[in-house]
Parts: C-alpha cells; sequence; structure tokens
C-alpha cells in the first residue's frame, strides 16, 4: 500500500494506492494519525481513492475510525474518485450518508467550504 | 461438494499479510467457472472477511492455522474457510450488523458482507474448538429467476 500525503491549506490529502484490508489499514492509520497529531490546525480529511483496487471491512472501519477524529475537530471528511466497486463496499457501509464523494481535487475542496486558507503545501 | 470436478486446498498461518494471497487464490480458482469480473471481485470480498474474521476473531492475534478448500462442480464454486479458533458463541448475533467482539474501528460487517455477496453460507462453530465457514456461488448466468 503507497500512501502519500498532502496539505492544503487546512486539509490533508491522502492518497492511497493498492488494496485496504486487515495487513495495510493498521499502517494508512498510523501515518495519518501521526500527522494530525502532529498539526491540530489540520480540520478536515480528503482521501482520494482512484488507485485503491480492493477494500474490505478492514478499511472500511480504519476510514471510519478516522472520520471520528475529523468530526471531533469539526472538519470533514471527503471520498475522491473511488473505483465502481470500492464506491460499492463505501455505499454499502453508509459512508455516502457521513461523508461525501467528489470526482476531483477542486470538487473536494469546494466540498469543504474552501477551507483552505489559500495555501498550497 | 460432493460430485467436485475439481478442488484446492491450502493452508497457512493466520497472518494478515496472508489474507491478500487467499481471497487472489480463490478468485483464480473460481474463475474456471464463468464469472464476471465483479463476481470474482465479490467473492474476494467474502473471502476477505472470512479469513480477517479467523485472525481476529478465532486466534485474536495469537497465531494458529487456517485452511481454505474449495471446489467447483455442477457449475458452482463451494469454499469452506476453517480456523480451530475460540468459535463463535452466538452465531446469530455475529449476523448482526455492527455487531463486533473486536475491540475498537471494527465494523462488523463482515459477515453482511459474505451473506450480501454469496448466495448461500453455512457457519458451523464450537465454542472453544474453533470455526467453519462454507460459502457458495454460482456464476449468475448460472442462476434461474423463479
Amino acid at each position: 500500500m503507497d500512501i502519500n500525503l498532502k496539505r492544503v491549506g487546512r486539509a490533508l490529502i491522502v492518497a492511497l494506492e493498492g488494496e485496504l484490508d486487515l495487513a495495510t489499514a493498521p499502517r494508512v492509520k498510523d501515518t495519518v494519525d501521526q500527522v494530525l497529531a502532529r498539526d491540530a490546525k489540520l480540520h478536515h480529511l480528503v482521501w482520494d481513492l482512484a488507485k485503491v483496487e480492493f477494500i474490505d471491512s478492514s478499511g472500511l472501519g480504519m476510514l471510519l475510525g478516522r472520520y471520528n477524529k475529523i468530526s471531533a475537530r469539526a472538519g470533514s471528511v471527503v471520498l475522491m474518485r473511488p473505483a465502481v466497486l470500492v464506491r460499492r463496499m463505501l455505499v454499502m457501509a453508509g459512508m455516502g450518508r457521513i461523508m461525501q464523494f467528489v470526482d476531483s481535487e477542486e470538487q473536494a475542496l469546494a466540498k469543504i467550504g474552501g477551507d483552505t486558507d489559500g495555501q498550497l503545501h | 461438494m460432493g460430485s467436485s470436478i475439481n478442488q484446492l486446498t491450502m493452508e497457512f498461518p493466520s497472518k494478515a499479510v496472508n489474507i491478500g494471497f487467499a481471497r487472489t487464490a480463490v478468485a483464480m480458482f473460481a474463475a474456471q467457472l464463468d464469472f464476471t469480473l465483479d463476481e470474482l471481485d465479490e467473492i474476494k470480498i467474502a473471502v476477505s472477511e472470512a479469513v480477517s474474521n479467523s485472525v481476529i476473531h478465532g486466534y485474536k492475534g495469537t497465531e494458529g492455522m487456517i485452511t481454505i478448500i474449495c471446489a467447483v462442480g455442477e457449475g458452482a464454486l463451494e469454499v469452506q474457510i476453517k480456523d480451530e479458533g475460540v468459535g463463535i458463541d452466538d452465531i446469530e448475533k455475529a449476523f448482526e450488523p455492527a455487531f463486533t467482539t473486536a475491540p475498537k474501528e471494527r465494523m462488523g460487517l463482515g459477515l453482511v458482507f459474505v451473506k450480501e455477496y454469496m448466495d448461500e453460507l453455512i457457519i458451523d462453530s464450537v465454542s472453544g474448538r474453533g470455526t467453519s465457514l462454507i460459502m457458495k456461488k454460482s456464476p449468475c448466468h448460472n442462476k434461474v429467476e423463479v
């Protein structure tokens, strides 16, 4: 599982590549949690899922756990470009009721209310 | 499966790293039937959930062996996943969405996904002696609408 992180203002964009299951979800969790713990100004999380080929309930549980952390900061979580199978799993798990689906980074940043401080990092 | 025409048996330790191998191997074996790519993905999810359950709930972080027996015959796939872990105390409750005995960040949807994506699911579990999960699936074009 490849994990790429980018900060845009108060949003953390996490691009994942590979399969998200019990073997890989803990590393994603630890990586994202470390960044969130270091920077209390991060309020929003954008998951770029375009290159995630597989997800099961272990991956979904990890996403839900990070949603709970971001909610505690009164922020939003956005799901970007999931493939058909991954999107189906996210919808079945009810993620669509608490997170928004978008097709691009621009849409993602618009969904979180342009709350980016106008900075690109 | 009594009249199977092909069979595969795998045995591996209950390490999370083996889950990806298990689901891929079962999907490759299943591909000898006329499953669509979507159906093969559904089989992968079901196997991933079942093996994850053995790792997380069956052995609870300790190491034991997981056995998978796959068979094809009469146009259907049958997959049995067995562990010798702690077993399931209340099978009915295990099927309830959001029910989990595992700590933190588990959604309790594993068996819900298995039921959703496979045609048939049979669970046999004895507390303290392990769990056997048998799931069956036929390619969609083999199914007859009644």
